[in-house]
């Protein structure tokens, strides 16, 4: 099914105009080409509360990014990129997908010298393409992001982050649901550490919590009437077994990783640990993510 | 031409008579060799071993990064800060031996940067963070770095006293902290100097995006 995606052509268009209006003010102009693979586990793909629902599977993602960045005077710096990212399931076929997406980053400096704090903003539009109807929709993101070296090895951050995902209302249980359980919207406060532990290795460790919509995948025998009343969205799912609901809730998200740069600092391989938390409806739903990643920076 | 042949080996055999080689060797406290440590000396050099205005050094920045982590010069050097990416660099320092600052520059600077004042000289490039080197000044005109097998050569004009010293970005400790070398002494093998390092001085440099990109690329 065809539908109209206003947003990323917005942002290709917008994207499309900034670049000669931007090189020509710019005092250099860089060509940017990025690629990540990534293979990760995840033990509770479903989000299910239910620890004897949890489903695991194995993901193979690919990531490609190409675009400009822009030096705009000593201290700021703005890129715009169009970038593809890909995730292949293999126990659930129909969570594979791909999405296309508009960057805008822009980076400022306050001030010259390692330790000057540097902000960062960054806006993100694309679409997601899934095997799965539900899944297919437009994805927003917005971010805020200060971060400061402390010392000559360690780096701190902290930020704020706005995620906005639309998808087709279909499979609907009930009538009155005026959006997609898919339709989600939230808000996180991040804050993290990176930390250079030789010239070759970097252990990263971040913090974050989200409140806004989530959503889950339960059996349809599991879910009981408080439940159903307090879902704001509840479909069938056409990708895992059970009923996708949305409610709102808080995540506390958690990630410790360690990074080796290969190729003097072009490329590195990072093994990556994540756990999250959340609470929804009177329930706990924990995840937890293993992922090893190689990356690549022309 | 006889003549100048003969004017040539008589200025090379006054230049051997009158230097000795010495051969140091650094160690860190495991044993192994520490590469580009400094070592100068560190006392009094003798008006007769005076040597002429020193002469433009180069750091170079090539693929985001100073080629040679360590420089050693003497006080009053001309350093040129030559940019060989295609994008430009903004090289500065806060170190009291030298600060200064080169605001965002392609190609090779007008004028060079003239380190008049001893000490260590951290540099750093505003836009690209992970980029670090320093510059270590001091007033002999006697220095040299160690190579991959911890070795430094110097030569240092005979019929003096001299204080030997090192240094690295990362030293810790120094043992022996000096070392002597008396005029008109025989010396066979190598001297011997043994660091201790810190564990690490400098950033990790990582490719952009990481997922969670942070920074400057």
């Amino acid at each position: 099914m065809f539908r109209p995606q206003p947003h990323l052509n917005t942002i290709i268009l917008f994207v499309a105009m900034l670049l000669p209006y931007s090189a020509c003010r710019a005092e250099w102009v860089e060509w940017l080409a990025d690629t990540t693979v990534t293979g990760q586990f995840d033990n509770n793909i479903n989000q299910t509360f239910f620890k004897a629902s949890q489903l695991d599977d194995y993901i193979v993602k690919a990531f490609l990014s190409g675009g400009r960045a822009y030096q705009f005077g000593p201290y700021t710096r703005a890129y715009t990129t169009l970038e593809w990212s890909g995730e292949s399931h293999e126990n659930f076929v129909k969570l594979n997908q791909h999405t296309i997406s508009g960057k805008v980053v822009v980076v400022h400096k306050f001030g010259l010298g390692h330790s000057a704090p540097v902000l960062r903003l960054d806006l993100s539009d694309g679409e997601i393409f899934s095997e799965s109807q539900l899944r297919s929709g437009n994805l927003f993101l917005a971010g805020v992001r200060l971060s400061s070296w402390t010392s000559d090895l360690q780096q701190i951050y902290f930020g704020y982050r706005f995620d906005n995902r639309d998808a087709a209302r279909t499979n609907m249980r009930r009538k009155d649901d005026a959006e997609s359980a898919f339709t989600i919207q939230g808000h996180a406060l991040e804050l993290g550490s990176n930390i250079s532990i030789s010239e070759d290795i970097q252990l990263n460790l971040g913090y974050s919590h989200r409140w806004g919509d989530i959503f889950s995948i339960n059996p349809e025998d599991s879910l009981n009437p408080t439940i159903l009343k307090g879902v704001s969205s509840i479909s069938a799912d056409d990708a895992i077994p059970g009923l996708v609901y949305r409610a709102t809730g808080n995540t506390n998200f958690f990630n410790v990783g360690l990074t080796y740069a290969l190729f003097d600092g072009h490329a590195a391989t990072a093994l990556n640990y994540s756990f999250s938390d959340t609470e929804a409806l009177g329930k706990a739903y924990e995840s937890h993510k293993v992922q090893l990643s190689i990356f690549y920076s022309y | 031409m006889r003549s100048k042949i003969i004017s040539i080996i008589i200025a090379f055999m006054s230049t051997s008579a009158q230097a000795d080689t010495f051969r140091v060797k650094v160690v860190d406290h495991e044993g192994n060799p520490v590469v580009q440590a400094a070592i100068f000396v560190n006392s009094q050099v003798p008006e007769s071993t005076k040597q002429p205005k020193p002469k433009a050094v180069i750091i170079d920045q090539m693929d985001k990064e100073f080629i040679n982590h360590v420089t050693i010069v003497r006080t009053g050097t001309p350093v040129i800060f030559p940019n060989h990416d295609q994008i430009r660099h903004h090289v500065y320092s806060f170190s009291v031996a030298k600060n200064f600052e080169l605001p965002l520059y392609s190609g090779t600077p007008a004028k060079p940067v003239v380190f008049d004042q001893a000490g260590v000289v951290n540099l750093g490039c505003n836009i690209h963070d992970w980029m670090s080197a320093y510059v270590l000044v001091v007033d002999s005109p006697f220095f040299a770095l160690t190579d991959k097998q911890g070795i430094a050569e110097l030569n240092l004009p005979e019929g003096h006293d001299y204080v030997l010293t090192g240094w690295h970005p990362q030293l810790k400790s120094l043992s022996p902290e000096t070392l002597k070398v008396a005029a008109n002494t025989v010396h066979t093998g190598e001297l011997a100097l043994s660091m201790r390092l810190k564990h690490k001085a400098r950033a990790t440099r990582l490719p952009t995006e990481l997922g969670q990109s942070i920074g400057y690329r």
